[in-house]
């Protein structure tokens, strides 16, 4: 199969790279930059385990083609931490979703931190109706979503509260 | 051996160019939610995927005439961030809220859930009571087909390999609503097991201009005419319907599967059907 060359923006970073037609942006992130925060789960768009950011907004990964991706920006979990880290600590929606003790196996919980990041950016205040809405594609079959719903809340409190220290 | 070339049109021309070139091998991508799941199960094993998730020409929706067009690669995501619809179309606005869920919705098309033609097609139901049609081009030319005459069976149509949907047109109703409901095994990210939607208009009190369909109760989304003829000119109470809303049955094939039995899709059906027309006649929420 031909490959073909594609420029991608992976957590602020330019990227020239090769890529077969079939070949999913969920590969390509996990098998070639190591960002294996993103999961593989049903691979067929059902759990939500594979959402990232693409151009800001929550996609599945494992359902999009990298050579559709070219000259776009991509935002992982890792991605979304790293200027906290810097820092020493963690993304508040991810110190949230420890607190609140919304994280069992851990296998869902990326893409659910994607996705609320994503929610939060839009609504800073987000209603449990609307966290629910958000979520809806993210499965978890530990936990159950109450600790979740309240993790969403909990992490939105904390951005607001960054937002106003700067 | 699996073996995909890949196409970033610069224009539709270039997608009908393909389309002439390479026939039903030149697979169109959209949002890929269909497609990338057919070539993971192996169902898609080669051919040249030409993606028009991101061609302007048909992300465009516009009012003309009293008719909506809505083009092929607007995402539901998107058209739910439209004024246009939501004015002009609520019923149809409303119903995309129930598609999937975010993350699919950011991706799969109008277009896309309409030519996968799949029975339980979201989309479709409110699509054929609002009696709207398809914009099928090729290279030299294009034809418009009813949207109830498009659908032959599971993933099959009356697309020619040639061809290309381009737009959905959908006539702006002047009076009566429309609603869409489903059931599914749960609310988000579900597959319909039956779906219905429904279009009246009250005419003191009785039904007038009847319009339904459900989708999960045959090979391909159905216009209920049989039971539209039955409810046509009847008040809108349990008692008087109770009867007429059997003729239903005419309409549907139902199978069992995986979601449902046949025998509760029959059922569920009339219940259904039964729901939309009384939100579509604002008798319930």
């Amino acid at each position: 199969m031909k490959k073909l060359p594609i420029d991608l923006k992976i957590n602020g970073r330019n990227h020239e790279i090769l890529v077969a037609p079939n070949e999913t942006l969920l590969n390509v992130l996990r098998d070639r930059f190591h960002l294996t925060g993103a999961k593989y789960g049903c691979g067929i768009g059902e759990c939500g385990a594979c959402t990232v950011l693409l151009d800001g907004t929550p996609i599945l990964s494992c359902q999009m083609l990298a050579v559709s991706c070219d000259g776009r920006e991509v935002t992982t979990i890792e991605g979304l931490s790293e200027d906290y880290q810097k820092k020493g600590g963690d993304h508040p929606m991810q110190e949230a979703f420890v607190e609140e003790g919304a994280v069992q196996c851990g296998f869902c919980t990326p893409g659910m931190i994607v996705s609320a990041t994503a929610l939060v950016k839009e609504q800073p205040e987000p209603s449990t109706l609307e966290i629910k809405d958000a979520l809806r594609g993210n499965l978890c079959r530990c936990t159950g979503y109450e600790n979740i719903i309240r993790a969403v809340k909990t992490g939105a409190r904390k951005l607001k509260s960054i937002e106003k220290e700067d | 051996m699996r073996d995909f070339r890949f196409l970033k049109p610069d224009g539709l021309s270039d997608v009908l160019e393909a389309r002439d070139g390479e026939r039903e091998n030149a697979r169109i991508l959209a949002g890929g939610t269909n497609l990338l799941s057919y070539i993971k199960m192996g169902r898609v094993k080669t051919g040249l995927l030409v993606d028009i998730s991101r061609l302007d020409e048909l992300k465009k929706i516009e009012e003309q005439d009293s008719m909506l067009s809505i083009g092929a690669s607007l995402t539901i995501g998107e058209l739910l961030e439209s004024t246009l619809l939501r004015r002009q179309l609520p019923c149809l606005f409303e119903s995309l809220k129930l598609f999937a869920n975010p993350l699919i919705r950011g991706k799969a098309t109008i277009g896309g859930n309409i030519a996968d033609a799949s029975p339980i097609a979201d989309t479709v139901p409110i699509l054929l009571v609002l009696e709207a049609k398809v914009r099928l081009k090729k290279k030299g030319g294009e034809r418009i087909v009813e949207l109830s005459d498009f659908f032959v069976g599971p993933g099959r149509t009356t697309l020619e390999d040639d061809e290309v949907l381009s737009d959905v047109l959908i006539p702006v109703p002047k009076e009566g609503d429309a609603t869409f409901v489903k059931i599914g095994l749960r609310r988000g990210t579900v597959c319909s097991v039956t779906s219905a939607a429904a279009r009246v208009r009250l005419e003191q009190g009785k039904l007038t201009n009847l319009r339904v369909s459900l989708g999960g109760v045959a090979p391909t989304p159905v216009r209920a005419r049989h039971c539209e003829q039955a409810l046509e000119g009847l008040t809108l109470e349990d008692r008087v319907i109770a009867g007429s809303i059997k003729a239903l049955q005419k309409d549907i094939n139902p199978i069992s599967d995986v979601r449902g039995s046949a025998e509760y899709r029959r059922a569920v059906s009339e219940k259904l059907v039964v729901r939309a027309l009384k939100q579509a006649a604002g008798m319930e929420v």
